[in-house]
C-alpha cells in the first residue's frame, strides 16, 4: 500500500442551533430598530441634519477646502499678484479651461496680461493650483456662482497688469507700483473660445 | 362596564322588507361615495405622515414647502397624478392592462365593508367577517398578476410572479394565526370578536400563545402588504418599479391607493384580533383612569390603535434591508409555518382546559 500524504481538512464552521440563530436574529433586529428609533426622536425633538439653504444663508458654513472659484492670490483684483505668466497651469489643465495672455511688460520680462478661466469647462480638479510654481493660484469656497447667461461664466481673474510681487521686493521704488496699475483691455469672446 | 349594543347600516334595509330598488341603489351608492371620500382623505393623510416619519427616521426634514409644514403636499401630488397622461405600451394586452388596476382597487374597497369603526359604524356585519376579509384581500393579487402579465415587460412579469409566490406562501401563516385566534374567540363575526375582549385584549390573555400568533400575523401581513423588508415585487434596484412600471397617471394612482387601503385594513384586522378593536384600554383598579378612557369615543380608539400599528410598520420599513427571494420563502416554509401549526395545537390545549386569563 502506498503511503498517503497528510490530508489537511479545512475547518468547517459548525452549523448553529435553531434557537441560537433565532436569539441572534432577534438581538440584531432589536439593535437596528432601537438605533433608528433614536434617530427618530432626535430629529423630532432636537434637530435634523438637513440644511435648508435659502433660509440659512447667513449662518451657512462651507468647508474652507471646498473648490468653487479659482482666484489669483492678491489683496484685491487690482493689486499685484504672484503670477509671472509662465503658462504652467494652462498646460496642466486637463480640459483647457485656462487661457493665459501675456506680454513683455515694464520689467523687460514676460508679464501676465489676462488670466482667463472658464468655469463652465472647469472640473475643479485642483491640478492648476498644485502645478503653479509660484503658489499664485487657489480655490475659494464662495459657491453661489449661478448666472443667467453662460457667457458670464468666462472669468478674467486679474485687473492688475504688470510685474509680479517678487519684482517689487527687488525694486522698492514706490512710484513703480503706482504707475503700473492700468485698467484691463476688453477681449472679444471669439478670441477666447478659439483658444480654450 | 358600558353595555355596547352592536348595530349597523345594513339592518336599516333588511328590516324594511318593502324597500324599492331605487332605495337599495341609493343606499349602495351612498356607501360607495362614503368609502371613496374616507379612503381618499385617509390615504392623503397617511402618505403625508409616512413621508414625514420616513424623513424623521433618516434625520431629514421631509415635505415642507407646500402649505404649512408641507401639509398640502399630498394634494399637490394627487393633482399631478390626475393631470398626467395615461400611457399604454404598444405590444401590451390592452384590455388586461386597462382592468388590472381596477381589480386591485375594487378588492381593497370590498374589504372595507366589514371594518368596524365603532359598535354602530360598520357597513355590513356579516357572520363570517374574518373569512370574508381573508378571501377578498387575496383577490388583489389577481390585479397585480394581470398587471405584470399584460405590461409586455419582463421586469413587471418577474415582479408579478414574485408577488404571487409571496402571497401564496404568507397567506398560510395569516390563516393559521387567524384560526388560532378563532379558537379563543369562538366566532367569525368581527363585532363579536371585538366584544369577546371586554375583559382584556387577547394579546395579554393567552399567555405566550397569542403573543406568538400576533408576531407571526404581523410578519406575514407585512409580507402581504409588499412592504420593506418583504418588498420584492417593488425592488427598485432589481425591477425598476415592479408590476406598476408601465402604468402612469390615474392607473398608477389606483395601485398606490390600493396599497394604502390594504395597509389600513390589515392594521385594522390586527387591532381587532389582538388589541381589542374599538374597545378602550383599561387598567384594573384605576377607576378614574378607566372612566377617562371610556369617555374617548370608540372610533378614536380604533384609529389610535391602527395608527400605532401603521407607525410600527413604517418603523420596520425604514430600518431593515430587503430580504432575498429564497430567504423570504425559507422564512415562511421552514420557520413561520411550523411555528404557527404548533402554536395552534397549544392554543387548542389552552382553550380546552380553560387556562387563559379572565375566562
Amino acid at each position: 500500500m502506498k503511503e498517503h500524504a497528510n490530508i489537511i481538512v479545512a475547518p468547517r464552521i459548525k452549523p448553529e442551533s435553531t434557537i441560537g440563530f433565532i436569539y441572534k436574529t432577534v438581538l440584531s433586529l432589536k439593535g437596528g430598530l432601537m438605533s433608528t428609533l433614536k434617530y427618530f426622536f432626535k430629529s423630532v425633538f432636537v434637530s435634523t441634519i438637513t440644511m435648508e439653504y435659502p433660509e440659512n444663508k447667513h449662518r451657512i458654513k462651507i468647508a474652507d477646502r471646498f473648490r468653487a472659484k479659482l482666484v489669483l492670490i492678491s489683496k484685491n483684483l487690482s493689486s499685484p499678484h504672484k503670477c509671472t505668466g509662465c503658462k504652467v497651469c494652462e498646460k496642466t489643465c486637463p480640459n483647457k479651461s485656462i487661457y493665459i495672455m501675456s506680454h513683455k511688460g515694464i520689467s523687460q520680462k514676460i508679464e501676465l496680461k489676462n488670466f482667463i478661466w472658464r468655469l463652465d469647462a472647469c472640473t475643479f480638479c485642483n491640478a492648476c493650483v498644485i502645478a503653479c510654481p509660484f503658489d499664485a493660484l487657489t480655490f475659494k469656497n464662495n459657491f453661489e456662482q449661478a448666472v443667467y447667461d453662460r457667457r458670464l461664466l468666462i472669468y478674467n481673474l486679474n485687473r492688475y497688469i504688470g510685474p509680479p510681487q517678487s519684482y517689487f521686493k527687488k525694486n522698492t521704488a514706490k512710484e513703480n507700483s503706482v504707475v503700473l496699475l492700468k485698467p484691463y483691455e476688453k477681449i472679444s469672446l471669439q478670441e477666447i473660445l478659439g483658444k480654450c | 362596564m358600558i353595555n355596547y349594543s352592536v348595530d349597523n347600516f345594513a339592518n336599516l334595509v333588511d328590516n324594511s322588507n318593502n324597500s324599492t330598488v331605487i332605495e337599495v341603489a341609493f343606499y349602495i351608492l351612498s356607501i360607495f361615495i362614503t368609502c371613496l371620500i374616507f379612503i381618499s382623505l385617509f390615504v392623503m393623510v397617511v402618505v403625508y405622515i409616512e413621508r414625514k416619519v420616513a424623513a424623521a427616521f433618516q434625520c431629514r426634514v421631509g415635505p415642507n414647502r407646500v402649505g404649512w409644514k408641507g401639509i398640502l403636499q399630498s394634494v399637490a401630488d394627487l393633482l399631478k397624478l390626475l393631470t398626467k397622461e395615461k400611457i399604454t405600451p404598444l405590444y401590451s394586452d390592452k384590455f388586461l392592462h386597462f382592468i388590472s388596476p381596477m381589480l386591485c382597487i375594487s378588492a381593497s374597497f370590498m374589504t372595507l365593508l366589514i371594518v368596524p369603526f365603532s359598535p354602530h359604524i360598520q357597513i355590513i356585519n356579516i357572520d363570517m367577517g374574518i373569512l370574508y376579509w381573508s378571501a377578498i384581500s387575496s383577490l388583489g393579487i389577481l390585479g397585480i398578476l394581470l398587471a405584470g402579465w399584460s405590461s409586455y415587460n419582463k421586469w413587471s412579469l418577474i415582479s408579478a410572479v414574485r408577488a404571487a409566490s409571496q402571497l401564496i406562501s404568507y397567506e398560510l401563516s395569516i390563516i393559521l394565526s387567524i384560526l388560532t385566534m378563532i379558537i379563543f374567540t369562538n366566532t367569525l363575526n368581527i363585532q363579536k370578536i371585538v366584544l369577546s375582549q371586554l375583559n382584556g385584549c387577547w394579546i395579554w390573555r393567552g399567555h405566550v400563545v397569542t403573543l406568538i400568533a400576533f408576531i407571526i400575523f404581523f410578519i406575514a401581513s407585512i409580507a402581504e402588504l409588499n412592504k420593506i423588508p418583504f418588498d420584492l415585487p417593488e425592488g427598485e434596484s432589481e425591477l425598476g418599479a415592479g408590476f406598476h412600471t408601465e402604468y402612469s397617471g390615474m392607473q398608477f394612482a389606483f395601485f398606490f391607493l390600493a396599497e394604502y387601503v390594504n395597509l389600513f385594513i390589515t392594521s385594522t384586522i390586527i387591532v381587532i384580533l389582538f388589541l381589542g378593536g374599538w374597545l378602550p384600554w383599561h387598567i384594573s383598579g384605576f377607576s378614574i383612569f378607566n372612566e377617562l378612557m371610556d369617555s374617548i369615543p370608540p372610533i378614536m380608539w380604533l384609529l389610535l390603535k391602527v395608527s400605532m400599528i401603521i407607525f410600527i410598520i413604517m418603523w420596520i420599513r425604514w430600518t431593515l434591508p430587503r430580504l432575498r427571494i429564497d430567504h423570504l420563502i425559507l422564512l415562511e416554509w421552514k420557520f413561520l409555518l411550523p411555528t404557527s401549526l404548533a402554536n395552534m395545537v397549544l392554543a387548542s390545549f389552552l382553550v380546552l382546559n380553560n387556562l387563559y386569563f379572565y375566562v
